[in-house]
């Protein structure tokens, strides 16, 4: 509020808040309308992306690359025109589907709580850390894909087999990043933890787990990403019976690249929705705090990356 | 806890997971043929070097990688400059990439062997494509992370654009690229194995795998495979942390010898010793810096600049991810 | 961008043209032919080692592959020109589906009595081909020949349908013994071999009413070839037809040439069971074979057999 010094306006705290306020505002709607043009700008890139996409498979016409909208198509009548009772998921869908995703979440659900709860274990003790380090990272150097081909051996195609692919590959992230965290502990709060005698699972609770969240949810955002990423390998091994990968693989014995495409743009969405939804309980249960630290002074492309963290 | 006694565990842990093993493997719980005993596994293994065909078909799958990992170098880092110094591009491409960022690419072979077959073309194709990513992103993410002032001292002087990029931007996001190089080829290696098992004949070590899964009695060498891929992913990544430290001294002393860093961190009335992480992550980062597998690539640890430096940014361990860009195929 | 560049790369490469067959400093036509280890690729040995293709005027480079549909971008692309014992099914799948444009030179074999089986353990509950129903039983590839042919058997016969598992042939003696498999349909030299290997019966003859006969693998090229190297493609298509013509007549001929490209022993190939080597190309019998495809929903529409023949 600035013009003429009136009566009201000569008071100096008034003034500043009423500044204060109005350059507030004014930084915030400027930020708001860069996020918004960036948002934008994005949005429609993907469109124009698409639509190229579109028009140049069409105007091609070539077998290997159909047209989105063919493949959004195909995708709907083998998966999504089911009846509503089954939240519209065509038979086809349930016998293929949910199968893989019921043992992807298995599989990571087990890798994440062996996992942290081995890493604690490890990370809390220096020589249980070094006696354990050299097996980890031989264990983490192994190509997660080459475990397959062992534990097909060993159990036969089938869902063992599938789980134990997945929890094998995927633990290790988890495991050591946990371990690590676990070792970060501010050793000053440790002395706090030992003045206030608190017990072993209550040190765990309230002081292991929460300071070492940040490097948990890192390794269990690379955990679910191998996830993915084995639940779909060991299920293009010749000899599975169901599962998207064996959709995947059945279709390009068929030559039917429509089904293909459909199977990859499922697994793209597939993929994206898991690392959203995680990101989202990083959010929730670490909170703002480690946010902030995060973008605190960083470039806005870093914190855009951040943000969006892996989602693979 | 000094050095010699971590190794002495180490070595005691590894010779611990031998044994159970071993025991396992003989106490018959498994059939013999489904789970040979590790000694088994390792003198075959062993036995494998001496064979002729086994390497050659270990030197086709390095090659494949080295390639593919090559052309993925060529491709990502002019792209993530790129869309590092030009903001709009970077908006605009973003939406693309997180798209396709998801899709695991194994999920690939199976179209990209329709479209071109079963050889080097598409394993090479699959492990481009698959090392892109971590590299595009660390160049990107090492852009943004330049010091401001060096750009801005640069300007004042009269140094064009493409100047600073070459003089400053790019040997400070050197760093960044060299780890995600590292990731990359942890990356490439996996996508080589698992193009080569899903197309089952040709020569590579995944083949070779494959062809062991098939047999009656192959599953000792199918175990000497993965024991041979695990070394190889060891060997590599072992050289490009000793080359990345080579390369890179100053960076070293993030990771940081245990004791200098922690030294540091005690300094009488060094209140920011209490600077909760830190004084922890100086070893953890140099002990990363050992290994530095991909969970701890980027993860510049506080000791990176002086407290309260120009770039004084607490380094928490969240932020270091930003730099993974963990795609991991 | 770098996904963009890839995708541009195989869009090129995908609609580009093959490598041009050349000739030989002699002027020989050469012809370059993916061929799989098994016993339906023997005629085209034969050709070979008795000097048909020369005789043709023909250099023929032979180069192995597991499984025909490996060799399909091959042959879309131009790399291979020719595929041996290419697997009907498949290749009129792709056909059908756009990703080749097929044309067949000539037949590869056809079913023989016992060339192919059902096999279960000696001491399996399975007595009649009814019992198969519901029961899993080991095929080499889904939804592809083998299935067929003995869904129509067994819907001969009136029984019901098995569950099918796909287990490379190799693994199937492994796969009965362990009891993944309550049967295995293996076919030649796995039927012997398995038969020697482990105590198993022969539930069912995989070549049985209505099934007899039927084409099962062939040579196959692309239009594009067939086109530009119509002399060529006449040519290969002679000496195939004489070769399966020898080994018709003279099974002794194909037990001989077994042992040198698959991994059958000489003593294993006096014993097994041959397929049937057709001198002639049947579009009659191709028909039958699309008609069963169709029946099933291997394919969409029937194709006339006739016009993927190379006169």
């Amino acid at each position: 509020m600035s013009g003429a010094p009136t009566h009201e306006s000569r008071r100096p705290t008034d003034h500043g808040a009423a500044a204060r306020t109005a350059h507030l505002v004014g930084e915030t709607a400027a930020r708001t309308a860069r996020l918004a043009r960036g948002a934008l700008l994005r949005r429609l890139v993907l469109v124009l992306a698409l639509t190229a996409w579109q028009l140049g498979a069409r105007a091609h016409g070539s077998v290997y690359f159909p047209p989105p909208a063919r493949i959004a198509r195909h995708a709907y009548d083998l998966w999504f025109s089911g009846p509503v009772g089954h939240a519209f998921l065509t038979p086809a869908a349930v016998d293929t589907i949910l199968p893989s995703l019921g043992r992807m979440a298995a599989g990571f659900v087990l890798a994440a709580v062996v996992g942290v709860g081995l890493g604690i274990l490890v990370g809390r003790s220096p020589r249980a850390y070094a006696l354990c380090d050299p097996v980890l990272q031989f264990a983490r150097a192994l190509p997660p894909p080459t475990l397959v081909p062992v534990f097909v051996v060993v159990f036969d195609f089938g869902t063992p087999m599938q789980l134990a692919s997945i929890v094998f590959s995927a633990i290790w992230p988890v495991l050591i990043n946990t371990a690590e965290g676990a070792r970060d502990t501010d050793p000053l709060r440790l002395d706090v933890a030992a003045v206030l005698r608190l017990t072993a699972v209550e040190r765990l609770w309230f002081l292991l787990l929460p300071s070492a969240l940040p490097r948990i949810f890192a390794g269990l955002r690379l955990s679910l990403s191998l996830c993915l990423i084995l639940m779909v390998f060991s299920e293009l091994l010749p000899g599975t019976a169901n599962g998207i990968g064996f959709a995947l693989t059945d279709a390009q014995s068929r030559s039917d690249l429509l089904t293909v495409w459909a199977v990859l743009v499922l697994l793209g969405a597939l993929g994206y929705l898991l690392n959203t939804g995680l990101l989202a309980i990083e959010k929730r249960l670490t909170g703002k705090r480690s946010h902030e630290r995060r973008s605190k002074g960083s470039h806005k492309s870093s914190r855009t990356e951040s943000r969006k963290g892996r989602s693979t | 806890m000094n050095r010699r006694q971590e190794l002495a565990l180490g070595a005691l842990g590894a010779l611990l997971a031998l044994g159970a093993c071993e025991a396992v493997g003989r106490a018959g719980i498994v059939r013999r043929s489904y789970l040979p005993p590790a000694s088994e596994v390792l003198a075959r293994a062993v036995e494998l070097a001496g064979d002729r065909t086994f390497l050659d078909d270990v030197a086709v799958t390095l090659r494949a990688w080295a390639l593919g990992l090559g052309l993925a170098c060529a491709i990502a880092i002019p792209l993530g400059l790129l869309l590092g110094s030009v903001p709009v591009v970077d908006d605009a491409v973003r939406a693309v990439i997180e798209f396709l960022r998801p899709l695991p690419s194994v999920a690939l072979i199976p179209l990209v062997s329709l479209l071109l077959g079963t050889g080097t073309e598409t394993e090479v194709t699959l492990i481009t494509y698959a090392s892109i990513w971590p590299i595009l992103f660390n160049t990107v993410y090492g852009l943004g992370e330049t010091d401001p002032l060096a750009k801005d001292t640069l300007r004042t002087f009269g140094f064009g654009r493409l100047s600073i990029l070459l003089r400053v931007e790019l040997p400070a996001t050197a760093p960044f690229i060299v780890a995600g190089l590292r990731i990359s080829a942890a990356t490439a290696l996996v996508l080589a194995t698992a193009t080569e098992l899903l197309s089952g004949f040709g020569q590579g070590l995944g083949i070779f795998i494959a062809q062991a899964q098939l047999a009656t009695d192959g599953t000792r060498d199918v175990l000497a495979g993965v024991v041979w891929a695990g070394v190889l992913g060891l060997v590599i990544n072992g050289v490009l942390v000793w080359g990345e430290r080579r390369a890179f001294p100053w960076r070293a002393g993030a990771r940081g010898t245990r004791g200098a860093t922690r030294a540091a961190w005690r300094s009488p009335g060094g209140s920011g010793a209490r600077r909760g992480g830190s004084g922890g992550s100086g070893p953890t980062a140099s002990a990363a810096g050992r290994r530095g597998g991909p969970d701890r690539a980027g993860a510049h640890g506080p000791g990176a600049a002086p407290p309260g430096g120009v770039t004084g940014r607490p380094r928490e361990h969240g932020s270091g991810e930003a730099a993974d860009g963990e795609a991991p195929t | 961008m770098a996904a963009g560049a890839t995708v541009l790369a195989l869009v090129l490469v995908a609609c580009g043209g093959g490598a041009d067959s050349g000739s030989s400093g002699d002027g020989r036509q050469k012809v370059t032919v993916a061929a799989l280890p098994l016993t339906d690729a023997a005629a085209l040995y034969i050709a070979r080692d008795r000097g048909l293709f020369v005789r043709e005027g023909l250099d023929v480079t032979i180069q192995p592959v597991q499984q025909s549909i490996q060799a399909l971008p091959a042959l879309s692309k131009g790399q291979v020109d020719v595929i041996a014992s290419a697997n009907y099914v498949t290749f009129l799948q792709a056909d059908e589906k756009g990703t080749l444009d097929l044309r067949i030179l000539a037949e590869g074999v056809r079913t023989a009595p016992h060339m192919m089986d059902v096999l279960v353990p000696k001491d399996s509950p399975i007595k009649t081909p009814a019992d198969l129903k519901g029961k899993t039983v080991a095929v080499n590839i889904l939804n592809n020949i083998q299935s067929l042919t003995l869904d129509a058997i067994l819907d001969q016969q009136g029984a019901g349908h098995p569950v099918y598992r796909q287990i490379a042939f190799p693994q199937m003696g492994p796969a009965l013994e362990k009891g993944q498999v309550d049967a295995v349909h293996a076919v030649e030299p796995f039927d012997s071999a398995i038969q020697g290997e482990l105590k198993t019966r022969v539930l069912l003859d995989g070549g049985s009413a209505p099934v007899q006969t039927l084409p099962i693998s062939g040579y196959v090229t692309t239009s594009a070839f067939a086109e530009k190297h119509a002399k060529a493609a006449a040519a290969f298509k002679r000496a195939i037809e004489a070769a399966s013509k020898i080994a018709a007549q003279d099974p002794s001929a194909v037990r001989a040439e077994l042992p040198k490209y698959t991994k059958v022993t000489e003593d294993q190939a006096k014993t097994i069971n041959l397929p049937a080597y057709p001198a002639t190309t049947d579009a009659a019998q191709l028909r039958r074979l699309i008609e069963l495809m169709w029946k099933r929903g291997l394919l969409k529409k029937p194709i006339d057999p006739a016009t993927l023949l190379v006169k």
